[in-house]
């Protein structure tokens, strides 16, 4: 019927259409009926296009996923006076294609966000550029003051100030060695930031929602959203105590300003918990401008990851383990004539000069290389070593931050038939063997506390939110006896007493063995290392150093102090003495320890020198 | 009239409708087309009305956590100049303005109290 109407209507207006015609048309509409009734098929049952469900496509579409970042943790001091923590600062971005004026723009810029005005110009002027970042985290009184230049519209509208997510480090270089440092990613990448990254960082979250189609693109609340909150990360309360912390950093920059020492290192610890109140090394950076500084300063914590020989200071750890493995007593006597012979070399003291005889007690008085070599063989080979290793030597502490060294220390039994009995006589004066800064304070610590090996840490609290859990101190082992370690403090008191002339014979003229710090028994040992470079000894500079603790009778604090390549002192220990003396003297009063005041000689002042 | 027999309320309800005539009931098409879009409109009105109520309650709050970022970010400024404030250094310089100085050795006064050997009980007397 509607074939015929077509056809009455077509002969009407006068233009003929025939049957087959028709009929063609008819088979094209056929045709896209099935390929349209085929893509609705496709469409409405099976949701495909170009092989991916439509229904997903529409979704992705409409929905907004993000990740939402966790607040990475902030790092207190011990008293809570934060050292790193996250802070958002304005970063500039600019469209340059919205931008007017350029030349006039970049002149008004430039100097607030200390960059080169042709730069900036070049920047604005660039077209192709549609979202450049100008300037990272810039200082708030900056941002506002392109706040101002920007709000009248005289510019254009292409002028952002977007807050950004900073780790910050309001201290700057203060305690930078051991906070460390996260990068720009907020990656801990040396320090605490670096081996507590991943709890200080947190777990990440998502969102997922319908959003709007203003240009922020907010979720839409009427429609369903899924969140699954970010876990911030744990905030950390470290063991440094700033006052500790901010002395001994003074006290680094005097001793490498005044000896223009090529490195330096001052190492606290509390001797009863392992727990580490300062830790300063040099050089220094700011951890804010951490791209600035070479990659070995930012990357390594020298208190963990140089070796030393640690010379004299050695003789300690050979008193001690001759004493708890009843090698000898402190009464046993050894005979030093300045030199010894053994196994074809000629082995002798600092001056060549004898001592005569000599207990360890006088061993350690005079330092005596002969007397310690002797004391070492009456040890023999597999108590020294067994001892050396009790001790931690030659391997981690297992300080929580990342980079710490092993130290070396040359194992008869890794190196077998190649093991020679020299070696023992050079470790016995602390030759021949290297240890790092924080391996040879934890030792001297088991002295200190009566002879438990600590485990030295720097992190005191973690805590999320406000649930806090303390980090217990542990004890690795016992090294030694209570009697032995009595014995020790003994002997390091006396020695002592030995150096103050050091200090207070130019102000005192007494020139005689007398206290070191005034009011308060202290220990210490002093240490002249040669230092090894290529096979043999570099005989233009040494390292001095000294280990000890105070007061001797409770000790409080123990205390290593390494100057690198002094150049002012002949003998290291005159650069390393003074600052022990220093930092030793403020500590107690820092600690509010009630000093002796018949413990001291005429002319000197409890408190002082300063 | 005698009350032979006592209806029940349903009973009664089918007698009287059985009595009406056939249709009373049945709504013609033009009404079953108004009353079917009086219904959705109802649904519809009531519908926009709480979507409404939600997507303003979503805003403030949006709004709200906005604020409260914004506050966030504030408070964080706050921290970090406190921070910053706490600086040894600062404090330090800050009190040599003031006018103090470190106090030197010869300065330094130590008493010694004596504490009693026998514990003060409190007395009520």
């Amino acid at each position: 019927m509607v074939i015929d109407a077509m056809a009455q209507l077509t002969a009407s207006r006068g233009t003929p259409i025939t049957r087959s015609r028709i009929n063609v048309l008819l088979l094209l509409v056929a045709i896209m009926t099935v390929l349209l009734g085929q893509q609705l098929v496709k469409v409405q049952v099976y949701q495909q296009h170009k092989g991916r469900q439509l229904g997903t496509m529409a979704q992705d579409e409409l929905t907004r996923h993000e990740v939402l970042q966790p607040r990475r943790g902030t790092i207190y001091d011990r008293n809570g006076v934060a050292l790193a923590m996250n802070v958002n600062m304005p970063s500039l971005y600019v469209d340059s294609t919205q931008i007017k004026e350029p030349e006039k723009l970049a002149l008004l810029l430039a100097p607030l966000i200390n960059k080169d005005p042709a730069e900036v110009l070049a920047i604005l002027s660039d077209k192709e550029r549609e979202w450049t970042r100008l300037a990272r985290w810039i200082a708030v009184d900056t941002a506002q003051q392109i706040e101002k230049l920007t709000a009248d519209g005289d510019f254009g509208a292409g002028i952002w100030l977007i807050p950004e997510a900073q780790r910050a480090y309001p201290q700057g270089e203060f305690a930078s060695r051991i906070v460390g440092v996260a990068n720009h990613e907020g990656v801990g990448i040396s320090g605490v930031e670096a081996y507590y990254d991943e709890e200080i960082k947190g777990i990440s979250g998502k969102l997922q929602a319908e959003r709007s189609g203003s240009a922020d693109q907010q979720p839409i609340w009427i429609a369903p959203k899924e969140i699954v909150e970010p876990q911030d990360g744990i905030a950390v309360k470290l063991t440094i105590d700033s006052t500790v912390q901010k002395l001994v950093e003074d006290e680094l920059r005097r001793v490498v300003d005044e000896q223009q020492a090529e490195g330096a290192t001052i190492l606290v610890m509390d001797p009863n918990n392992g727990e580490v109140l300062g830790m300063a090394t040099w050089p220094v950076y700011d951890p804010n401008k951490y791209t600035d500084y070479p990659a070995e300063i930012v990357n390594r914590n020298n208190a963990l990851t140089d070796v030393y020989e640690p010379g004299s200071t050695m003789k300690v750890i050979v008193t001690a383990i001759g004493l708890q493995t009843g090698a000898f007593t402190p009464d046993t006597v050894v005979h030093d004539g300045g030199v010894v012979h053994r196994y074809g070399w000629d082995i002798g003291n600092w001056n060549r000069a004898g001592n005569g005889p000599q207990t360890p007690g006088q061993m350690l008085y005079n330092s005596s290389n002969v007397a310690a070599l002797q004391f070492g063989e009456m040890i023999g080979r597999d108590n020294f070593y067994k001892y050396l290793k009790l001790f931690g030597y030659g391997q981690q502490t297992g300080i929580d931050l990342g980079g710490e060294g092993e130290g070396i220390v040359k194992w008869p039994e890794d190196l077998g038939d190649e093991w020679t009995d020299l070696t023992l006589d050079q470790n016995s004066f602390g030759q021949g063997i290297a240890v790092t800064p924080m391996q040879h304070v934890a030792a001297i610590s088991a002295i200190a506390n009566g002879g438990l090996l600590m485990w030295p840490h720097v992190v005191r609290e973690k805590c999320q939110g406000a649930q806090c859990e303390p980090v217990k101190p542990r004890v690795v082992r016992r090294v030694l006896d209570k009697p032995v370690t009595d014995a020790i403090r003994q002997m390091m008191t006396t020695n002592a007493e030995h150096y103050a002339n050091l200090i207070w014979g130019p102000s005192t003229g007494n020139w005689a063995d007398q206290p070191l710090v005034p009011g308060y028994h202290v220990s210490a040992k002093t240490g002249t290392s040669q230092i090894a470079v290529n096979g043999g000894y570099d005989n233009n500079a040494v390292i001095g150093s000294v280990i000890g603790f105070a007061p001797s009778d409770n000790p409080r604090i123990s205390i290593l102090v390494k100057i690198d390549r002094p150049k002012k002192a002949q003998w290291g220990i005159e650069a390393a003495i003074p600052v022990y003396q220093r930092v030793v003297t403020k500590l107690m009063s820092h600690f509010r320890i009630p000093p002796d005041p018949n413990y001291k000689t005429e002319g000197q002042v409890i408190g002082g020198p300063q | 009239m005698a009350i032979s027999q006592r209806l029940l309320p349903l009973q009664t309800a089918r007698v009287r409708r059985a009595q009406l005539p056939i249709g009373y009931f049945k709504l013609g098409e033009a009404g079953m087309i108004a009353g079917a879009v009086a219904i959705v409109c109802i649904l519809s009105i009531l519908f926009l009305a709480q979507t409404g109520r939600v997507a303003t309650a979503g805003y403030r709050l949006q709004e709200l956590e906005q604020q409260h970022t914004q506050l966030l970010r504030e408070a964080e400024q706050y921290e970090f100049r406190i921070a910053q404030a706490s600086r040894l250094d600062s404090i330090a310089a800050r009190a040599q303005t003031l006018g103090m100085r470190p106090a030197t050795s010869e300065q330094l006064r130590y008493a010694t109290i004596e504490l009693p050997a026998v514990p003060v009980v409190a007395s009520n007397n």
